[in-house]
């Protein structure tokens, strides 16, 4: 072939030449600038159509992909104030936050006593018929030392315990590099930055990705105890408008002189210096939620819908881990614990091959067991898959003999048994449970 | 591998056969990595390998989503690979739009923030596509036609040539000046290639 037109080249990309004529473009390729533009050219059609030379994909994320099983139709979560609350006559083993569940996680406990530290939290969600859990992503609990790089996903965040005892939140999806703390904290290597903060009370400065922040008492999604929120910090006159919702009660606020009032729901900008108050008809477990904080060049959407850690969540008192015959096994001694509990939140991830995990929830009565299993599928083998067990869907079947065991003296109330579900995977679980109670007679006030 | 059985492979994962996603990953995560990482370069990124692939896990995920909505919403009309790109540019869209910093009007940020407005959920698919058919629809139809029959319909030049009654020997110019005036056509409409 003496010329190769773009036309022949077409045909080349499209597979439509002999092998001969392919070998001659290839060879004039080699050579022609020109050539190669209007090929790349060629090819970002095909790209267009889906149609690329495939890459190889590592055999480790294969498997995690393969690992994946449809999430069904979930309920979206929302804001606890837009869950139905009426519910007058609370009963321990029917009432439950029916559509809304969010899961925490606790602080855990590090290996070793790093300087900074990262904790991290999800959300777990619940579909419609209760039974299914899902999962966000969360990440572990580990020591980090500058340098180091971190990657975080959407809805996660990552929060660093400071060597001075503050705390830096981060909402960020990318990967973010921790410098020494003396010097820059972190700075963004790729992706964005959602950058949220609590620190101590003092004015602080920041510098993250080449960005310099000032802020003071900031607040995310913090309950408030008592003294006013103050959503936007003074510091050097550079942090930027924050927006708060309200996600329950309302709140009074004043912004720019003017008084103004948010109800739940709503959200208000707060623009720099700006303070928010509690309204006087404030009550514990109502909190802010933060939606957003831009500085600088950054404007960044913090997800909606953070979940107070402390408000409607309690730790399950007198549970323990026991290795039973290959199973992980958790008993739940303590009845108090177990009649407040509508959901059981933890942790889990396999190690060595992605897989389904089997968690069985057993109600041992005088006239037998009551049982019922789910399958809860950790999504990513070095991430923590974080899930709700609702409760209620185990005891749909025999509130009756619940109640029973619950006021007996049974030395194993309910037993949640944790089976991995593919030969040579491992499981890591968290031992820390949680259950969300669900609102109790005073919340309902609360409109 | 024939588009036939990329779509028979769709059917059997919605038909929760066994051993069907797993095939289904093995054969298409390939492409869509490559894809994300011709996507991000089209807008002037070049990503390292992590990057690529985080997008890679992303499309999967969201395949996985309410019950295999997306895989339930292909339309078999086209080649599934096809598809398979429309949600990649989607999510390469996404975390590119999620880099551009934004600043000015806080209303609107918030609309965006909105609850019910979750990353994975939105109609971002429909409009990709739509990029590709409204260039396809400025097209002279003869030109758009043989795009189709090229790239939906997966025909090579000598099944081209019999649909348009042309010689074959002319299908490789007819094609190629398809291709020149749909880049040009996005180019116009969108100042980038998608």
């Amino acid at each position: 072939m003496n010329d190769v037109t773009p036309e022949i080249l077409s045909s080349y990309v499209d597979g439509e030449i002999s092998p001969g004529d392919a070998a001659a473009v290839e060879a004039a390729l080699r050579d022609d600038p020109v050539l190669q533009a209007t090929l790349e050219d060629l090819k970002s059609v095909d790209a267009l159509f889906g149609r690329v030379e495939a890459e190889p994909v590592s055999a480790a994320l294969l498997a995690r992909l393969q690992a994946l099983r449809p999430i069904p139709t979930l309920t979206r979560f929302e804001p606890v104030s837009q869950a139905p609350v009426r519910r007058l006559a609370w009963r321990p083993w029917v009432a439950g936050l029916a559509a809304t569940l969010v899961a925490t996680l606790g602080l855990l406990q590090a290996v070793h006593r790093p300087e900074v530290r990262l904790k991290s939290l999800a959300r777990a969600t619940l579909s419609e018929d209760g039974r299914q859990v899902t999962h966000l992503v969360a990440r572990e609990n580990v020591s980090l030392k500058a340098g180091d790089l971190l990657t975080a996903g959407p809805r996660e965040r990552l929060s660093l315990r400071l060597a001075d005892g503050s705390e830096l939140v981060l909402l960020a999806q990318g990967a973010i590099r921790l410098g020494d703390p003396s010097e820059e904290l972190f700075s963004l290597e790729t992706g964005t930055l959602l950058c949220t903060f609590r620190l101590a009370d003092q004015a602080r400065e920041i510098v993250a990705g080449g960005v310099r922040l000032f802020v003071q008492d900031a607040v995310f999604g913090a309950r408030v105890e008592g003294a006013p929120v103050r959503a936007a910090g003074a510091g050097a006159g550079q942090t930027s408008p924050v927006t708060v919702a309200v996600t329950r009660g309302s709140l009074d606020f004043t912004r720019n002189g003017d008084r103004g009032s948010v109800r739940a729901g709503e959200r208000v900008c707060v623009k720099r210096g700006a303070s928010v108050e509690r309204s006087p008809a404030w009550q514990d477990g109502m909190y802010l939620d933060l939606l957003r904080i831009t500085f600088g060049r950054i404007a960044r959407e913090i997800m909606p819908g953070y979940f107070d850690a402390e408000a409607g969540v309690a730790a399950i008192a007198n549970t323990r881990w026991q290795n039973d015959g290959g199973k992980l096994v958790l008993v739940i001694s303590d009845p108090e614990s177990a009649s407040a509990a509508s959901y059981l939140v933890l942790r889990v991830r396999t190690r060595g091959a992605a897989a389904p995990v089997r968690a069985t929830l057993v109600l041992p009565g005088e006239d037998g067991r009551a049982e019922a299993s789910t399958i809860l599928t950790p999504v990513v083998g070095s991430a923590w898959t974080v899930v709700a067990l609702p409760l209620e869907a185990f005891r749909a079947e025999g509130a009756e003999r619940s109640q029973r065991v619950v006021g007996s003296n049974a030395s194993s109330l309910a037993r949640l048994e944790l089976a991995a579900g593919a030969d040579g995977a491992s499981l890591d679980l968290q031992s820390s449970l949680w259950a969300a109670r669900p609102p109790t007679e005073s919340s309902e006030e609360v409109r | 591998m024939t588009a036939d059985d990329d779509r028979l492979l769709v059917a059997r994962c919605l038909s929760a056969e066994p051993g069907a996603w797993s095939l289904f990953v093995s054969r298409f995560a390939p492409t869509v990595k490559a894809l994300a990482r011709r996507y991000l370069q089209l807008n002037g990124h070049f990503p390292d390998d992590a990057e690529v692939e985080d997008i890679l896990q992303e499309v999967f995920l969201s395949l996985t989503r309410r019950d295999f909505r997306l895989l339930r919403n292909y339309d078999p009309a086209y080649a599934f690979k096809t598809y398979l790109g429309v949600l990649t540019r989607t999510q390469v869209h996404r975390v590119l739009r999620r880099r551009t910093p934004v600043l000015g009007d806080l209303e609107q940020l918030d609309a965006r923030a909105a609850p019910g407005a979750g990353p994975s959920e939105g109609a971002g698919e429909s409009e990709e596509a739509e990029v590709v058919e409204r260039a396809l629809a400025a097209l002279a139809p003869r030109d758009a036609e043989v795009l189709r029959l090229r790239y939906y319909r997966e025909l090579d030049y000598r099944e081209i040539a019999g649909h348009l009654r042309i010689p074959e020997a002319s299908v490789g110019q007819t094609l190629y000046r398809a291709k020149q005036r749909l880049l040009e056509k996005l180019k116009g409409l969108l100042g980038l290639l998608f």
